[in-house]
């Protein structure tokens, strides 16, 4: 590894997580635009965000210090998380950035946010966090069964790294049965684990219906604003993960410059493709019933284990 | 409008006759007691089809509650006590009506009261106890843009088990500010006590001041005109709203942009998005010219193929059909027991419209179909409402088609006496009712459709998930202040 690459590998790092608020005003801006409207400029989570930064942040007096700490543990568990994800380039500045692992930091910022939720001690953190746990139940299994799979397929291990560059050298031939149906089951945990239609509405005010933004109802200021980025940045970087990690191709593997030009219009066109695509989703569709979403997730679960099933029975 | 009979009786036989004429066919409309320092008058008003019928008792501090007997007073009995400050003896549920109220005297008494003692009242808790059972206080303020009203839900896990609606954070005394001399014109004031429904109160409040006058047949034809607008827009609203409630956001955008062309059309023609200021007493305020009438022409038809496409979105999307029907069902036995009224009652299969039972204005002469479904869920909701527009469309078609040249306004005097004013809202059955004594109004009382149909709300939410009452609470689409008034 040299300095060339490690700074190639830091840069990547920030780059993602600067251009997280960028993804969520793009997704706004598409369905804006899906129901005739104008919509707000892209650039608006970075204002909203800043504005945040700037507020008071005030604490419920039910709250306990754990309270406070956490937007810091989900800002932890995400810049993490980042730091594990290949974006431009194949390596990730990480040096552990085990699969397995990735999924229970996942589950940390997940479990992190449902206490928050309950230590405010209204009625409407309680429910989110209820509806939350519910689903987390179901995502966790599909969600690890199915990058599980990627591992099984290429027989790297578990390093995402790894797994990311041997279906990106493998080319057309990685293209499988168990690749599509652990892709198909990703699509839908990341659907679900980011909250969005149809198992929650992430512009809702109704405190009635709320799941993520029922557990954010207490935070303000500085808090919401690491909340609301640890959120954006979980959508980034599962789209992130999506396009490079299951769907690799074109994902830079060497330094050289036409490589790594190549990668950056790749990932852009990929991102942009998978935008749309949430945009377009949550355009059709109404949000189902809270009762239905087992139904959907128990689906995404059923792809991923036949994703597995498929390797060795095929 | 005049009532056809009047009867009167002791008060201490006031819940039988109510009761007997319960086993007749009538219906309970509105009840008040009317002061008169000392003592108080209880009105009873009922209905029958066309026929309406009021009992009068006279009254000290109390009388045994008509709600002992039906129970459909209940609601009115509460109203009684707390703003007059008379005791139905056995009522058995006295809970306050009005939460936050400024003072603790009894509003509509006519001594006067101590206005500076500003009296909160604890709301109670629900009475459901059990292992897992959790109560969710919602409100008085909520989260979006809407009305006050706390809601009190008791659920285990999502399903609901019971909940209580505790409304009256919205009281401002309009019908104390309703007494007074005939002369000052009230159509302004009543168009305000619920603004979505400005057309609906200002009509019945004109029909009471209007009495017996023989209103122009242009300016009932324009009344009806207004009326059917105000429907159409109101129907919008709510089926564009419980798209939005349930993150159907293309359609609720499509709705949304229909009916803000209709307001944008009422603004240019009428002068107030709402319909505000165009009824008054004696006629309407507002000419329409020929040009007038063909841009409302061509706007109510492009509204009315908007409604059609909004209903096609939904119907066509299985995602949201599955999230409306079967949800907040309604059902036609407890539509009946809890004497609802309007859109609700008809989604519940009950046949009953003010236009086609008591027809006011220019409803005689115009023909319209009663639209009514029988699964009394949400969905059968907002197909009634979808199927009114088309209606009302059709009703304005008619007006304009029909509309001869002539007055708008003639000269009335209101008659002392007991008078009161049915008009079908968009919400259901309006009645205001006024007693004026020697040219004043000595008492006026407003029941808005919402004030009868909140409480059935409590049964159409059981057994259904916590997550659905913003749905089922849109479809009822009722009035926060027009209950409160």
């Amino acid at each position: 590894m040299n300095y060339l690459e490690i700074a190639l590998m830091i840069l990547q790092f920030a780059a993602l997580i600067l251009i997280s608020p960028l993804i969520t005003g793009i997704i706004r801006k598409i369905k804006a635009r899906m129901q005739n409207k104008v919509g707000a400029s892209i650039f608006q989570p970075y204002r909203d965000l800043h504005k945040l930064l700037k507020k008071e942040s005030v604490v419920s007096e039910n709250a306990s210090f754990f309270f406070r700490l956490v937007p810091y543990i989900s800002m932890t568990a995400m810049i993490l998380l980042a730091a594990m994800t290949p974006f431009v380039y194949g390596g990730v500045i990480a040096p552990y950035s085990d699969v397995i692992a990735m999924v229970y930091i996942f589950t940390m910022f997940r479990f992190a946010m449902i206490v928050g939720g309950l230590e405010g001690g209204s009625a409407f953190g309680g429910m989110g966090s209820s509806r939350e746990v519910m689903m987390s139940v179901l995502i966790e299994p599909a969600l690890l069964i199915s990058i599980m799979t990627l591992s099984a397929m290429t027989g790297v291990g578990f390093n995402i790294t790894d797994i990311s560059g041997s279906i990106n050298a493998a080319g057309a031939a990685a293209i499988s049965p168990a690749l599509l149906l652990a892709g198909a089951a990703f699509v839908i945990t990341m659907v679900a684990e980011n909250t969005r239609v149809p198992f929650d509405n992430p512009d809702t005010h109704l405190e009635l219906t709320m799941v993520h933004e029922g557990m954010l109802i207490e935070y303000s200021g500085r808090g919401l604003a690491m909340m609301e980025t640890a959120s954006m940045l979980r959508l980034t970087i599962f789209m992130t993960l999506l396009g490079t990690v299951f769907f690799p191709w074109g994902t830079a593997m060497t330094l050289s410059i036409a490589d790594l030009a190549l990668s950056v219009a790749v990932i852009i066109v990929k991102l942009l493709v998978i935008a749309f695509g949430i945009a377009l989703l949550e355009s059709i569709i109404a949000k189902m019933r809270v009762f239905r979403m087992p139904n959907m997730l128990t689906a995404s679960f059923a792809l991923s284990l036949m994703a597995m099933i498929s390797l060795y029975v095929l | 409008m005049i009532v056809t009979d009047t009867t009167s009786c002791d008060s201490d036989l006031l819940a039988q006759y109510v009761k007997t004429y319960y086993s007749d066919g009538w219906r309970m409309i509105s009840m008040f007691a009317s002061e008169s320092y000392p003592g108080a008058t209880i009105n009873v008003l009922l209905r029958r089809g066309g026929e309406i019928m009021r009992i009068t008792s006279e009254v000290v501090d109390s009388y045994p509650a008509v709600a002992a007997q039906v129970p459909a007073a209940s609601l009115f009995e509460r109203v009684i006590y707390e703003m007059n400050d008379i005791h139905p003896d056995g009522h058995g549920n006295l809970i306050p009506a009005i939460y936050w109220r400024k003072g603790d005297g009894h509003p509509l008494q006519k001594r006067p009261y101590d206005t500076y003692n500003e009296i909160r009242i604890p709301i109670p808790n629900n009475p459901i106890r059990g292992t897992g059972v959790y109560e969710i206080p919602v409100g008085p303020v909520h989260a979006g843009v809407i009305e006050p009203g706390h809601f009190r839900f008791s659920a285990a896990g999502e399903p609901i088990l019971h909940l209580s609606i505790h409304l009256g954070y919205n009281h401002k005394g309009i019908e104390k500010m309703m007494e007074g001399p005939v002369s000052k014109n009230r159509t302004y004031l009543a168009e305000r006590i619920s603004g979505d429904n400005a057309v609906a109160h200002g009509l019945a409040c004109a029909h009471i001041m209007e009495g017996e006058a023989e209103i122009p047949d242009r300016a009932r034809r324009i009344r009806v005109i207004l009326a059917e607008l105000e429907r159409i827009h109101n129907h919008l609203d709510i089926v564009a709203g419980l798209c939005t409630d349930s993150a159907f956001v293309v359609a609720a955008a499509y709705g949304a942009e229909v009916r803000e062309e209709l307001l944008r059309t009422n603004r240019r023609i009428f002068g107030s998005r709402l319909l505000m200021g165009n009824i008054v007493p004696g006629g309407v305020k507002r000419d329409l010219s020929d040009g007038d009438m063909s841009e409302l022409e061509s706007a109510v038809m492009k509204v009315g193929f908007g409604a059609k496409k909004l209903d096609g979105y939904i119907r066509k999307t299985p995602s949201i059909v599955d999230r409306l029907e079967t949800t907040g069902i309604l059902s036609n036995e407890n539509a009946l027991r809890y004497e609802t009224v309007g859109v609700i009652a008809r989604a519940s299969g009950i046949r009953s419209d003010v236009r086609a039972e008591v027809p006011y204005d220019a409803y005689g002469d115009l023909s319209f179909s009663l639209i009514t479904r029988d699964k009394g869920d949400v969905m059968s909701r907002c197909a009634v409402r979808v199927d009114e527009i088309a209606e009302s469309v059709s009703l304005i078609l008619q007006c304009l088609a029909e509309m001869e040249e002539g007055e708008i306004r003639t000269d009335f005097k209101t008659p002392d006496g007991f008078s009161c004013g049915l008009v079908e809202s968009p919400r259901g059955e309006l009645v205001h009712s006024a007693d004026i004594r020697d040219g004043r109004i000595w008492r006026y009382n407003i029941r808005d459709p919402s004030f009868v149909n909140w409480p059935s709300m409590e049964t159409a939410v059981m057994d259904n998930i916590v997550p659905d009452f913003p749905l089922i609470n849109k479809s009822f689409g009722l009035s926060y202040s027009g209950n409160d008034v």
